[in-house]
């Protein structure tokens, strides 16, 4: 290695280790503050470690916060709208990458649209159609309206996937007497896996992460994200408090992603490093 | 097995037309390479062969079925591609099978005809492995397994060597035409490499421009050129050409201009001669001019490279006309650049072509 690429090396280590700490350190300041002591007198601060480690804030958090409750609507949600999500993109993605139909422009347009416009701009008259239905503050709210967002960019995402698959490879499969329905399973999913594996990630995000439509469409039913809100704004003073509860909102989403983070690396680089 | 048939074939992309009024009888167990520059319209023929893509007038048969309607997977045809397109997340075993799997082929013949190509083709130890952990070589020859196992009427190869460097190219070039002879499958073969298309091909169809420009063993494209894009394209290195007056006195028939002055018996020729003829000469049937030898000539011209090969050296000429001629020499031959050079052509091996469309007139 000459002098040059080693400077390189050395000034990219730094500025990586540089923006890996600003994008960790609030999260570890959150962390530190939720091990202070609660009450009167506390001062959290996410600049020092606490005098005390008072973990049972965990448990307070979790009671207090009726997680138990608002987890198990993000779970139910997620189950469905995750699967529901990525099902479809990978179908719809495979018939816009791969088949030649009428007015496939203008439908992959339209979902593109759907990337676009922000939900705060629909949000009233989707408010309308849901009560219209009667599904204000059921679960189904959640689940059709997040796997609709969702399935806007899922379609774009394995679109793109499919498309980076050699033309010669689908063109064998059906040489070799596989239908439209097996090159997808047998041959495409299988080649298309990391950028699979990301979506569902990514699905999972989405969903844990939900918030506005939560709080829109539930009341009852809220999602981690809605009852987090609702409990900092019972507990504002409590800041450990606030932050346990922030950090219970957030591990779910951590053990999702340590658990596909190669598939997702890999995903993420498909198309740019060719491989 | 079968024989196979394009009926006046031609295929329209848009406005582009890129193959046009192609015929040809392709004998059961035959092997035609079809050869030409990129665009000529091998690759579209082959891919209407496969069904992959529509024709647009005309008919293709495999054996005595019109086939233009078939999906590919109904045409029995098995195609090797260039980039091999193994499916990357099977194993070795399963790129074979799959195709037979999805005929419904039972398991027990599956597994023995997945192992008779592996042992042909030597692939028996890479069966359990990726794609990803086998060399360009091996890959080569998975591809052609999968081809194998599905024992259908015809392979179609589409460049199947091009990824392959020169020296293993060379190898697996005979070792496909052992094969095939070996199982005697109707092969459809497409390359631009006329070397390769000389080499392997029962037959070679010369292709140029969406046109067949010449069908035929190695040899006769080789001897009798239709024209002087075959003339041109088939030998390596190409033959050369230069436009002369072609001149009748009385005596016997010169042919002048641009520093050639060859005195021919027009016998030879096909048809009579025009006014101007187009010579062709290959760098093979020419020497370095000797008086009173059995060649052709002079030709005279300036020395414009000399490349040494070992054995012979090959001598570029220039003449008057700026026409460069490629001429073959002993490697002992004391010529450099810009010496003056005579050369003369075998007796026999003066190619004759009409100027105005091109086509041959005969070898004088």
């Amino acid at each position: 290695m000459n002098t040059s690429s080693r400077t390189t090396v050395i000034v990219n280590y730094v500025l990586l280790t540089i923006c890996a700490l600003i994008a960790i350190y609030p999260l570890v300041g959150v962390f530190l503050a939720s091990l202070y002591p609660t009450g009167p007198g506390s001062q959290p601060s996410g600049f020092s470690l606490p005098p005390t480690y008072a973990w049972h804030n965990y448990v307070t958090a979790w009671e207090q916060g009726k997680f138990a409750s608002s987890f198990q609507t993000s779970f139910i949600v997620a189950a469905v709208m995750v699967p529901a999500s990525v099902i479809l993109s990978v179908v719809a993605g495979y018939a816009f990458a791969t088949m030649r139909f009428r007015g496939s422009q203008v439908i992959f347009w339209l979902f593109i649209l759907g990337l676009i416009i922000p939900t705060e701009a629909t949000i009233v008259p989707l408010y309308y159609d849901v009560r219209a239905m009667g599904l204000l503050d059921t679960y189904w709210a959640l689940i059709i309206l997040e796997t609709s967002g969702e399935v806007a960019f899922g379609i774009f995402w394995m679109r793109a996937a499919f498309m980076a698959a050699p033309k010669s490879l689908l063109e064998a499969a059906r040489i070799d007497g596989a239908n439209s329905w097996q090159t997808l399973w047998r041959v495409m999913v299988p080649f298309a896996r990391p950028a699979i594996l990301t979506l569902t990630v990514l699905c999972f995000a989405d969903s844990w992460n939900e918030f506005f439509l939560a709080l829109v469409f539930t009341i009852n039913k809220m999602t981690a994200p809605a009852g987090l809100a609702s409990f900092s704004g019972r507990y504002t003073q409590d800041i450990a408090l606030v932050s346990a509860g922030a950090v219970i909102v957030a591990i779910p989403i951590l053990v999702v992603f340590i658990f596909f983070q190669r598939e997702f690396l890999r995903g993420m680089l498909t198309g740019a490093v060719k491989g | 097995m079968a024989d196979v048939t394009y009926a006046s074939v031609r295929k329209e992309f848009g406005d582009v037309v890129a193959l046009q009024d192609f015929s040809l009888q392709i004998a059961d167990g035959e092997f035609v390479v079809l050869v030409g520059p990129s665009g000529s319209g091998k690759t579209t023929a082959l891919r209407l062969l496969a069904g992959l893509e529509a024709i647009s007038q005309g008919e293709i048969l495999v054996g005595d079925r019109v086939v233009n309607r078939v999906a590919p997977q109904d045409r029995d045809i098995a195609m090797v591609f260039q980039d091999y397109a193994l499916y990357p997340q099977m194993t070795v075993y399963d790129n074979l099978a799959f195709g037979l799997k999805m005929r419904k082929i039972p398991k027990p013949e599956i597994k023995q005809r997945v192992e008779h190509a592996a042992e042909l083709l030597d692939i028996g130890e890479l069966l359990e492995r990726k794609p990803r952990a086998l060399s360009g070589g091996q890959r080569q020859r998975v591809a052609l397994g999968r081809a194998l196992v599905r024992e259908p009427a015809a392979f179609l190869m589409d460049e199947p060597l091009s990824n392959l460097d020169a020296k293993l190219r060379v190898q697996t070039r005979s070792e496909i035409k052992q094969l095939q002879r070996q199982v005697g499958t109707t092969t459809v073969y497409v390359t631009h490499d006329q070397v390769e298309a000389m080499t392997m091909g029962d037959r070679v169809a010369v292709m140029n421009n969406g046109l067949l420009e010449q069908i035929g063993d190695t040899r006769t494209v080789y001897e009798h050129p239709a024209n002087v894009f075959v003339a041109g394209f088939i030998g390596s290195p190409g033959m050369a050409f230069t436009t002369v007056d072609a001149s009748r006195n009385g005596g016997p028939t010169t042919l002048s201009g641009g520093g050639v002055s060859l005195a021919i018996d027009p016998s030879g020729a096909t048809e009579p001669l025009p006014r101007e003829v187009t010579i062709g000469i290959r760098p093979e049937h020419a020497h370095v001019w000797r008086a009173g030898g059995d060649l052709m000539g002079p030709v005279e011209g300036t020395v414009t490279f000399v490349e040494m090969l070992g054995r012979e050296a090959l001598v570029g000429v220039q003449l008057g006309d700026g026409q460069r001629f490629t001429v073959f020499a002993d490697a002992d031959a004391r010529t450099a650049i810009g010496d003056r050079l005579s050369f003369g052509v075998e007796r026999g091996r003066l190619y004759l072509f009409d100027p105005t469309d091109e086509h041959a007139l005969g070898v004088v």
